[in-house]
């Protein structure tokens, strides 16, 4: 996947103990908002965003007993990078599915996708949905400790 | 020709994806079909009207009624056939109800 490969960044794969969605987008927001990756008022826009259009996504019909994900984003105009932030919720939080909003998952990881291109037709959604629709994927991930792991393996420098 | 408007919350261009997914898998099927991705906010009666039919990620909430045919589409972002193939055969369902 050579598109991701560049959209990861070493310091920017996180783990949060948060445990409400409001709770772990102030925590991320302020890390990438200090980085210069987003505006002030990303962390609004991603919460609001969240509500109206949930990114929740049930791994279920992928196979069982995989962990649910979530690929929050927001407008162009609150980010200052095209980036992907990776976090990893020790405490799974509950998100809506993206694609039936009134269900409700516990989401394990996040891939936040921040994006300041307004033009941008790159793919990174259907780039992550190969990478999330493969089990074996999934599962490394799950495996994985460290955030440098996880760096190594999202970029496939294991 | 079936005119299909595909729609999503914006940020990622979902709605690109459902728009190329159907016309890619419709024109396999057979059927002359034109998709276009707009972003929900952005949808009026009137443009709606426009279409055959609506084809968003997920059910969304307008202030007006929808007067043509609505298929959720967000399961086909998945790109996987066990998600994506009830979606390909609704629609394709309500295209021979159209005897267009």
């Amino acid at each position: 996947m050579p598109v991701m490969e560049n959209l990861y960044q070493k310091d920017l794969i996180l783990s949060s103990n948060a445990t409400t969605q409001e709770e772990v987008f102030s925590e991320i927001s302020q890390i990438l908002l200090e980085k210069g990756i987003v505006k002030d008022s990303f962390k609004d826009a991603i919460v609001e965003r969240e509500l109206n259009y949930p990114t929740g996504l049930d791994l279920s019909p992928v196979a069982e007993g995989l962990p649910n994900v979530a690929i929050p984003h927001t407008e162009t105009e609150h980010c200052d990078a095209k980036v992907v932030v990776f976090v990893k919720l020790t405490n799974p939080i509950v998100f809506h599915s993206m694609i039936a909003p009134d269900n409700e998952l516990n989401v394990n990881y996040l891939f936040m996708i921040i994006n300041n291109e307004k033009t941008n037709q790159t793919n990174v959604l259907s780039e992550l949905m190969a990478f999330m629709t493969d089990v074996d994927n999934v599962k490394t991930l799950e495996a994985l400790e460290t955030n440098k792991e996880i760096y190594d393996f999202l970029t496939n420098k294991k | 020709m079936i005119k299909i408007l595909a729609a999503c919350g914006a940020g990622i261009n979902s709605s690109h994806q459902i728009k190329s997914a159907l016309e890619e898998e419709m024109k396999k099927r057979g059927y002359k079909v034109q998709a276009d991705a707009v972003v929900i906010k952005d949808i009026t009666k009137e443009m709606v009207e426009e279409y055959d039919i609506f084809a968003p990620i997920s059910k969304p909430k307008f202030s007006f009624d929808i007067t043509i045919p609505v298929v959720e589409a967000g399961p086909i972002l998945y790109r996987i056939p066990a998600m994506s193939a009830p979606v390909f055969d609704e629609i394709e369902s309500v295209i021979k109800k159209m005897n267009k």
